[in-house]
């Protein structure tokens, strides 16, 4: 480790590596706050060329690495390791190439969600994937661990957006996957490498995809007697045979929260609430926006609103992704699940949820993309309270398990990280993790990059003290 | 003489015991004669094995037609977004996948790897992998179903597909704008992808002719249409969507020569087909300027050279669905080709690495 260091040392100035513990305080652990590691460093690169010339040292003397966005992993993806450093690509923040005519952008690694739709703006397009932390979360961390957002359902997660990328392999070679097109030649390479949790080194380069700004938005918040009928309702919308931009939907204890935070405005009377929201062209979804309507009317709503500016649509999805860092402000700690059902199962999934939250004594808030069956529950509890930590992981537990009995998924959007990968075994047989890890080798014999996420049998960090992120109590990032 | 396997267990055995495999495609001609090499036919995995409307999801087995599987989806008033081509040749699902071809109408809502959500494959080990998963949105694992397409069974053979499908819009419409020349075509191509249209195909031919497809509730389509001629300022005319030569109708493989598909990005269009202009080679640009369709009737290594001076890649669209063009992407797959299938018993999409790759 100490001939390692000293060669880091020689190709880093001292204002951008850090060893002491101050500084590398911020890095022991990302938005997932109930593992906690400290690096032996963290180096902040400004070009790809230091980005290489660390991995190749790396590689020399076997060191494994984290590469490091914001932070803002919900599954511990960017947790550090022991005995590794931590490659922090804040600084490599540029857009390269913004292309109108050909919809798409060319970005660092470090380049902030929201920042490439807002460059985007003025020339009508903006970036899709619009995960809760999109003000904070980078692009690099966002196709690490293909990020999703609200507005899945129709458009798809961050993989189906990313175009290309150079990308550096842990030993420090230079390839590049996918190109400029929305089409590729032969194996899809770049979407093997997109939510690969960092096994297979680090994007220097990615050539993003833009879509043309929506016409027209139409937004309907639908409240409801239970969560049962709001279910019940998305299966109505989907019966019609409309494709809606995204639809969602809040528990009581959620809605509860998001309005004690920022006023969206919800009705507070009720048992659960949906928003859907169509979105494109004027006429068609003027038309989609009709047949919507009748069938939202035929269900048992309490109350049918309908945003009648932009102003109100901003309010309704303002209270909507505030939700999660809302709902924690009721308990000092909070666990986040993204399991994911068969739409058809949410609601028995939803029933058996509320059975073991009383089960275990905690409460439970639900907030949700109903859309495609992917499931928020999250997990209030007092770390300080001896035992609740490991009940909420229990409980936690027994919700993937539910969703993979339902014939689902143990992650929809936040990534197995080192949270979940404790229970891939339970969603993949022998033969597939044994295929993962013999892939994960091909492409880092040392298992180097990131090592200890996704695939089992790596070590496991030790569980330590639980609190929100020191983002998070600013309320920059929240959890969803 | 082909094996046909009954069972999965039946189909890893025959990957376990032979030096290589070919699996037959809906379109090859003759199998390879070579002693030691087993062909495959997975005719017997046709079966849709779980189609349930409300999960907009489908998973069958890569033997069952492409056709049956859209008839299927068709009652439920369901469909594959991504348009899967060359139906008159009655592919199946695995030799889509594998070819990694979509057609014209996946302009909308994405290419065929948007849409692949889970598969089942045997690696050269023999071994059954699963990835992926049944619901329409899953990070867990490596995204293993995406790599395979395109992959023309060179890393595993494909046994199992998991769709994503989406609600058959109620009605749809083609119409077609003819342009003064390619450059007016190349700008009105891009003006409507930058555009508020949402248009269900978008192809133009090499003389800046375009052809559109739209969809949606019936009574907004009339509408619909006057706002895109005001917006190109130009009257449209009535069409159908196949009205293209043969050879570039994905309907079929051509007859002679190769069909290509070459990724393309709209602002580069301009210089490819100049580059094309004196060559025999027809040209159809589809999914708004995203992928180009050559038809090609001269030597395949003059058209690799060719595609690769303009930094261009192509794949072959039927059988073998060979790799031309610039091969950045090879360090990559060649370790992942290490990975699933070392003893090289499946093809090599890189033609150089094929004569490694086979047996002696």
């Amino acid at each position: 480790m100490i001939p390692f260091l000293e060669k880091l040392r020689s190709l880093f100035p001292p204002e951008r590596i850090y060893e002491d513990e101050a500084r590398l305080a911020p890095y022991v652990s990302d938005g997932l706050t109930v593992f906690r590691q400290k690096p032996a460093a963290v180096v902040m690169p400004i070009d790809t060329d230091e980005v290489v010339a660390t991995l190749k040292l790396c590689h020399e003397y076997e060191i494994p690495f984290v590469a490091r966005g914001s932070g803002t992993s919900l599954s511990g993806g960017s947790l550090p390791i022991e005995e590794g450093i931590v490659i922090s690509l804040n600084r490599l923040n540029r857009i390269l190439e913004l292309n109108p005519d050909d919809r798409s952008a060319l970005v660092q690694p470090g380049v902030i969600n929201t920042h490439v739709s807002a460059t985007a703006a003025p020339h009508g397009l903006y970036f899709a994937p619009d995960p809760s932390s999109q003000s904070v979360c980078t692009i690099g961390g966002n196709l690490a661990f293909n990020s999703g957002g609200a507005h899945c359902l129709k458009y798809g997660m961050t993989s189906n957006h990313v175009l290309g990328a150079k990308v550096a392999l842990p030993d420090g070679e230079v390839v590049e996957l996918g190109n400029d097109s929305l089409e590729n030649a032969g194996p899809d390479c770049i979407g093997l490498f997109v939510g690969s949790e960092g096994l297979f080194g680090i994007a220097l380069e990615i050539r993003i995809r833009l879509l043309s700004i929506p016409e027209r938005f139409r937004t309907i918040l639908a409240s409801y007697d239970s969560l049962e009928a709001a279910g019940n309702a998305v299966a109505a919308v989907v019966a019609c045979g409309i494709l809606p931009g995204a639809m969602e939907i809040m528990d009581k204890l959620a809605i509860e929260a998001a309005e004690a935070a920022v006023s969206a405005g919800y009705p507070r009377n009720a048992e659960a609430l949906l928003i859907i929201e169509l979105d494109g062209e004027s006429t068609a979804v003027e038309s989609e926006f009709e047949a919507l309507s009748k069938a939202i009317e035929a269900t048992q709503a309490k109350e049918i609103r309908i945003a009648q500016s932009a102003e109100e649509r901003l309010l309704i999805w303002k209270g909507r992704k505030s939700a999660f860092s809302a709902v924690g402000r009721l308990s000092p700690d909070y666990l986040v699940q993204d399991g994911v059902v068969p739409r058809s199962k949410l609601g028995s999934a939803l029933k058996e949820i509320a059975r073991m939250s009383a089960e275990a004594g905690l409460r439970v808030a639900n907030v949700f993309h109903a859309g495609d069956g992917n499931l928020h529950p999250l997990i209030l509890f007092d770390g300080k309270v001896e035992g609740e930590l490991e009940r909420a992981e229990e409980l936690a537990g027994r919700i993937l398990r539910l969703c993979l009995e339902l014939g689902g998924s143990i992650t929809g959007e936040h990534g197995v990280g080192v949270e979940k990968k404790d229970f891939m075994p339970e969603m993949f047989s022998e033969d597939d993790l044994d295929a993962f890890a013999r892939i994960r080798r091909a492409i880092d014999p040392q298992e180097i990059s990131n090592r200890g996420k996704m695939l089992p049998s790596s070590e496991a960090p030790a569980l330590s003290s639980s609190g929100p992120h020191p983002l998070e109590k600013e309320g920059i990032i929240s959890r969803m | 003489m082909a094996n046909h396997p009954q069972t999965i267990d039946e189909l890893r055995a025959l990957v376990r015991d032979s030096e290589a495999v070919h699996i037959e495609s809906s379109e090859s001609s003759s199998p390879p004669l070579l002693p030691n090499i087993a062909s495959i036919s997975l005719s017997a995995f046709n079966r849709i094995l779980e189609y349930q409307p409300e999960e907009y999801t489908i998973t069958v087995e890569t033997g069952a037609s492409v056709k049956d599987v859209q008839a299927t989806l068709a009652e439920q008033g369901q469909y594959l977004p991504f348009d899967p081509p060359f139906l008159d040749a009655n592919p199946t699902i695995g030799d889509t996948i594998a070819s990694g071809c979509s057609g014209p109408g996946a302009y909308r809502y994405g290419i065929l790897r948007d849409f692949i959500i889970g598969l089942s494959f045997i690696d050269g080990y023999g071994n059954r992998i699963q990835a992926g998963g049944k619901v329409v949105k899953n990070a867990a694992g490596f995204d293993l179903p995406k790599l395979m397409v395109g992959s023309g069974h060179s890393l595993g053979i494909l046994t199992q597909a998991t769709f994503k499908v989406f609600p058959k819009p109620k009605a749809n419409r083609s119409i077609e704008f003819k342009s003064d020349n390619l450059d007016q075509g190349i700008g009105r191509l891009i003006a409507l992808g930058r555009s508020r249209f949402t248009l269900d195909a978008l192809d133009m031919d090499s003389t800046g002719a375009l052809r559109i497809e739209l969809s949606g509730q019936a009574d907004a389509l009339e509408a619909r249409i006057s706002e895109l001629e005001s917006f190109l300022d130009s009257e449209s005319q009535a069409t159908t969507f196949d009205a293209w030569p043969d050879s570039i109708g994905l309907k079929k493989s051509p007859a002679s020569g190769f069909l290509a598909r070459v990724p393309i990005a709209p602002s580069s269009i301009k210089r490819l087909d100049q580059a094309l202009q004196e060559r025999p080679a027809t040209r159809r640009y589809s999914l708004g300027g995203f992928v180009s369709w050559i038809h090609w009737t001269a030597s395949i290594d003059a058209f690799s050279t060719l595609l690769g001076d303009q930094s261009l890649s192509g794949q072959i669209a039927s059988e073998p669905s060979a790799l031309i063009g610039q091969s950045n992407q090879r360090p990559f797959y060649d370790r992942l080709k290490r990975a699933l299938d070392p003893q090289n018993k499946f093809p090599n999409l890189y033609p150089a690495a094929k004569a490694v790759g086979m047996p002696r």
